[in-house]
């Protein structure tokens, strides 16, 4: 006897599944479609002709010395942002697990800023940093530091690392905090007994237990990183001084809006759908194998 | 081989609630106390009060005559078996039982040698190289055992270390924790509020209530002198019976019926009276009677569990009597014999025994 449910109707499923897809295909198909077009595109100055060049755009990145650098830029800015927002986090989490008065407040204060909008947390930082009339400026005038991440392309980049990373704290907090809470209070008391002090407990037994939590975060914080911090180092450094701030998406908005070479514009959009695809990808892999423990 | 003395114990909680309101206890080298109680009690905070998992109030713990109030758990050389048996998931077997041994320096080849020695005694040897996710409860059991084991520590603590398994195997494991202890030789406190568990393990028993000591003594004084009504309702099963009472002049007034009793205690006034359930006999060979209106019969196999009242006092009672006992007939008044030896009489004022 077949338990699979028969329907009359051919139509209803679709019917159900229509608004669903008809965002997928406007918002999201749709224009990946173009930029893949586009990308096998030149179009001239004034966007009166286009010639259809085969896989030009892409060869012409591939030889280009400022889309390697531009790589570069994007995994020092990928490794400084993840690694600053998951240690500060997971130190965050540490304490506040350990507090027990206030901690509803400590906690909400923790999450606020994944509230802020990102450009209006790069504005934030850009204000506080800046080169004239900024506080961290003053500060760190009066210990002999110059700031000045306009002229400066390593304390630029330095800065972009930090808004972002103070952005996705938050985020990382909640999920570290999770998981340290789910380690049975028992594990602990019995590396305790077992003879493992607070360094070494933390080391053998807290810190493997919180490895899926940490390999998740550390795929979500990658994703981040490269591709949804535009807005933060649009409002900080536009990708400058120079090209130092100039990471992957940066690149793209510049040179397809700025240079208005759409065709370079839109290969470089279809690279980083590769990008992001293979991470999803990866990720998926990994939670199905529950990372091993 | 270790003593563990306990001094006037207390703990009192953060938010301001007593749990342990002054115990003494000393436990003699390789003694395996059992601690006993309903829920909430606080068993549990005892135990780890003397871990060193919760910290002491006032009062001094003793391990071999040394105060450790202020030492940290793996100061103290104990070993505890948690309930959830607290097995690191993320190691196998043998790193479960080797951590202990590794934190204290102890040198490999001796690590090796002293956790394959006890994976033999437990049966654990083919499971070394497993997960605990791998194990079922009561390898995981033994894991936790091994564990414990594995450094020869001065004081073994368990709290409800069977209370997971199901109920063949809860036997099973009894039988060879007590084996264990026996042959180890180990001081240990054992927690349980399974009355069945503390009466077969304990060599002494403290029954708990409130947070505090209630009575500590062997299984069989506490089964047949308990001080207290709570003492002699938790030990046994089916729960002793209580029947409210007046003693007066050595005459004991039951409901509707009066016996005289041997040998009276000196107190006149409301008892409360206390008869096991197996200690009514439908045989005339003891001096007193009591007829029992039944309500209603519990056939166990065995026994049968009869239950009922006696004329003239709402009390209900319960008797085990022989599975020959199926009253077919329908008796609505049974007469039970009992020997007035067998009477627990608490004065209904102090809760205090009085014969
Ligand atoms: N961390 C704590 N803070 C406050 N009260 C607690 C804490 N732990 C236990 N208690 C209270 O102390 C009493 C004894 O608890 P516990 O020792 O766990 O009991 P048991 O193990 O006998 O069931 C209970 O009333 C419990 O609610
Ligand atoms: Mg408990």
């Amino acid at each position: 006897m077949s338990r699979i449910s028969t329907y009359n109707h051919r139509l209803l499923p679709w019917l159900l599944l229509a608004p669903q897809l008809a965002i997928t295909l406007v918002f999201f198909v749709w224009p990946a479609l173009q930029a893949v077009k586009q990308s096998f595109l030149i179009e001239d100055a004034f966007g009166l002709s286009s010639e259809f060049v085969w896989f030009d755009n892409f060869n012409e990145l591939l030889h280009s010395e400022a889309y390697y650098s531009s790589f570069a830029t994007t995994f020092i800015f990928g490794i400084g942002v993840t690694l600053l927002s998951m240690c500060s986090a997971l130190l965050l989490a540490v304490m506040a697990d350990r507090v027990i008065r206030g901690a509803a407040l400590y906690k909400t204060l923790l999450v606020w800023p994944y509230a802020v909008a990102p450009a209006v947390a790069g504005v934030l930082w850009m204000f506080m940093f800046h080169p004239t009339i900024g506080v961290m400026t003053y500060l760190l005038e009066l210990v002999q530091i110059r700031w000045n991440h306009s002229l400066n392309g390593h304390q630029a980049m330095l800065l972009v690392i930090i808004a972002a990373a103070w952005k996705q704290i938050s985020y990382n907090f909640l999920f570290f905090l999770a998981g340290l809470q789910s380690i049975p209070r028992s594990l602990i008391e019995a590396a305790a007994i077992d003879g493992a002090g607070p360094m070494k407990r933390f080391r053998d037994i807290i810190f493997p237990l919180l490895s899926p939590t940490s390999f998740f975060l550390l795929v979500v914080n990658i994703v981040y990183a490269f591709f949804d911090t535009f807005g933060i180092i649009h409002a900080v450094t536009q990708g400058g001084p120079g090209s130092s701030t100039r990471t992957l998406v940066y690149k793209v908005f510049d040179d397809g809006f700025i240079g208005l070479d759409l065709g370079s514009s839109a290969a470089q959009s279809v690279i980083l759908m590769f990008i992001v695809g293979a991470m999803t990808i990866i990720q998926f892999k990994f939670i199905e194998r529950k990372v091993q423990y | 081989m270790a003593t563990l003395n306990l001094k006037n114990l207390k703990k009192t909680y953060a938010n301001g609630h007593q749990a342990i309101h002054g115990v003494d206890l000393d436990v003699r080298e390789g003694e395996l106390i059992v601690m006993v109680g309903p829920s909430g009690c606080g068993k549990s905070t005892l135990l780890r009060m003397i871990a060193g998992l919760e910290a002491i109030t006032e009062g001094t713990l003793e391990i071999d005559q040394r105060r450790v109030n202020d030492l940290e758990p793996a100061e103290r050389d104990i070993a505890m078996v948690f309930q959830n048996y607290a097995l690191y998931p993320h190691m196998n077997v043998y790193n479960n039982m080797a951590y202990g041994l590794k934190n204290r320096g102890v040198d490999k080849a001796e690590i090796d040698r002293l956790v394959r020695q006890t994976a033999a005694i437990l049966e654990l040897d083919a499971l070394l190289e497993r997960k605990p996710g791998q194990l079922s409860g009561g390898q995981r059991q033994r894991v936790a055992m091994g564990r414990a084991i594995v450094r020869n520590p001065k004081v073994f603590l368990f709290d409800e270390p069977l209370s997971n398994l199901d109920a063949k195997l809860r036997v099973q494991m009894r039988i060879e924790i007590k084996r264990l202890q026996r042959k180890l030789g180990i001081t240990s406190v054992y927690v349980t509020h399974d009355q069945v568990e503390a009466m077969t393990l304990a060599d002494r028993l403290v029954v708990m209530n409130g947070g505090v000591a209630e009575q500590i003594g062997t299984p069989m004084d506490i089964y047949n002198r308990p001080q207290t009504p709570f003492v002699a309702g938790f030990i046994g099963s089916p729960a002793m019976n209580f029947i409210q009472a007046q003693l007066h002049e050595g005459a004991l007034t039951l409901g509707d019926q009066t016996i005289t009793l041997a040998n009276p205690p000196d107190f006149n006034g409301a008892v409360v009276v206390g008869l096991r359930p197996e200690h009514m006999h439908r045989k005339p060979d003891y001096a007193h009677q009591l007829m029992l209106h039944i309500d209603l019969l519990e056939p166990l196999g065995a026994d049968t569990l009869v239950y009922g009242r006696i004329g003239g006092s709402g009390d209900e009672l319960v008797v085990r009597l022989n599975r020959e006992f199926r009253n077919l007939d329908n008796q609505a008044i049974l007469p039970l014999y009992f020997d007035c030896d067998e009477l627990h009489l608490f004065c209904a004022k102090s809760q205090q025994r009085i014969n």
